[in-house]
């Protein structure tokens, strides 16, 4: 094991995608780079649906790996309350699904990517605090063991996922509303009967309340069967739960399915931060809030914006300039690729998340029948109006 | 197993209550919670006094492992 030092370039806190694609690159471009993990298991437990799509995997500098790609999909279905059912084909699936995969073994080989550009690991080490200087994030605390220590950075790396705290210690206001927090549950049931080139998506009032349930297949008769619901929508403690059991149980197909493990999470459907950057901080992936939210997805979001941190991170270093403006270069650099589809995400789960299941049925229908493959605005408005003039006022400000 | 709370499984610090036997520290609460008043620490989870008592926690648990304390108006404890 190697000896720690007391002071890096970059201490990013949370060995997920996207601090594992931090560590890496800012390893790789010349920083010192301490990657910390509060588990002893890079990986374990997971906590994810596992759908991936291989679009933008290539733009976050990572290449699909048989390891961890296991099962790949056709593209998905959409089933409305009223089980019309809208297929989107696999080049226009959208942006989470393509593959479902094997997280835990994702996780690692990102951490071992990290690894090999020169990162060093620490895992059991849980932050406890920022530590800060005027105004400024110094390093962290960090207990490890029974050891509890300080450790200084010039940048202090947020990626520690949905329950981030790191960002609200240093000041960043990462706060969530009621509407915008998805109360998730899945069990992995083996001994099932689903399409293993299909992605599924159950939408409804009486399926998931500001959701959606979703089937993802994996290798053998096995599928990874979820429920994500708005919190601001729970009328009784442990809905979730109670939702997707029911579902579980209308569906002859995985209704005596035996489950091989239980997730359960949170997971953010919300508008863009205001602030992801402050003096010695950053934040990133699901603790910066870069989820779809729409899709729920986040892993290839956090791996890009993992990318441009990192190399941010890295001229950073070699520069020996961590000054809010240079950190501000990874502000600007994941905005321009990513914030204005997050933002229109957003509003669209706002609509979608109001309608009656009527209504729902009316959208899903309109799709498949004009035989929808894309989900372009235009394409969908152009669906809609011909068979259900009515709804396009609900969707006309999105042109 | 649905529906039936241990008692000696709550762990009640007149803050919020935590059914330890169906906690799957998962962190959802933590991420919810407005003024970041609970930490988890692998299988320990704490509420400290800037909690207000909100119950965004309690809505975003997806296994309804948390609760009201004992004696609060809108507590399902006994």
């Amino acid at each position: 094991m190697p000896r720690f030092r007391d002071e890096y370039d970059v201490i990013v806190v949370g060995a997920g995608p996207g601090g594992s694609n931090t560590a890496r690159f800012a390893a790789l471009n010349g920083a010192r780079t301490l990657l910390l993990e509060k588990r002893q298991d890079i990986g374990s437990p997971v906590r994810c649906g596992e759908g991936l799509s291989k679009v933008h995997l290539a733009e976050a500098g990572i290449t699909v790996d048989k390891r961890w790609f296991t099962n790949e999909v056709e593209g998905a279905h959409i089933i409305s309350p009223g089980g019309y059912r809208l297929t989107i084909g696999r080049k226009y699936a959208g942006s989470e699904v393509g593959m479902v995969i094997e997280r835990d073994i994702f996780d690692k080989t990102l951490a071992l990517d990290a690894a090999k550009a020169g990162s060093e690991i620490m895992v059991k080490a849980t932050v406890t605090d920022v530590t800060r200087e005027n105004g400024s994030v110094t390093g962290v605390r960090v207990e490890h063991f029974a050891d509890k220590f300080n450790l200084k950075a010039g940048c202090v790396v947020a990626a520690d996922g949905f329950e981030s705290q790191v960002g609200r210690w240093a000041g960043l206001n990462t706060m969530l509303k009621g509407g915008d927090i998805m109360s998730c549950l899945q069990y992995r049931l083996t001994g099932v009967e689903v399409d293993p080139l299909y992605c599924e998506f159950y939408l409804g009032n009486e399926v998931a309340p500001g959701g959606y349930v979703w089937v993802f297949p994996k290798a053998g008769d096995t599928a990874n069967i979820g429920i994500g619901v708005m919190a601001k929508k729970v009328k009784a403690k442990a809905d979730a739960k109670t939702y997707l059991d029911r579902f579980i149980e209308r569906d002859p197909r995985i209704k005596d399915g035996k489950p091989l493990d239980w997730v359960a999470g949170g997971v953010s459907a919300s508008p863009p931060l205001e602030k992801t950057v402050g003096p010695g901080i950053m934040l990133v992936g699901d603790a910066a809030r870069q989820i779809d939210p729409i899709t729920g997805g986040g892993i290839a979001n956090a791996c890009r914006a993992g990318k441009i941190a990192g190399e941010v991170l890295g001229e950073a270093a070699q520069t020996g300039d961590f000054s809010l403006d240079q950190l501000m270069k990874y502000e600007t650099g994941w905005r321009a690729k990513m914030e204005n589809t997050l933002y229109r995400n957003w509003m669209a789960k706002e609509r979608l998340a109001r309608l009656d299941d009527e209504t729902l049925d009316k959208l899903v229908d309109s799709l498949a029948d004009a035989g929808v493959e894309r989900l372009s605005v235009l394409a969908i408005l152009e669906a809609v109006k011909a068979k259900h003039p009515e709804l396009v006022k609900d969707f006309a400000d999105f042109i | 197993m649905q529906g039936t709370v241990s008692p000696e499984a709550i762990i009640d610090n007149g803050i919020m209550a935590i059914d330890t036997a169906t906690c799957l520290h998962c962190g959802a609460c933590v991420g919810a919670c407005p003024p970041n008043s609970i930490f988890l620490n692998e299988v320990l989870i704490t509420f400290d006094d800037s909690c207000t008592q909100c119950g965004l926690c309690v809505k975003t648990c997806p296994v309804g492992a948390i609760d009201f304390p004992r004696g609060h108006k809108r507590s399902e404890l006994r």
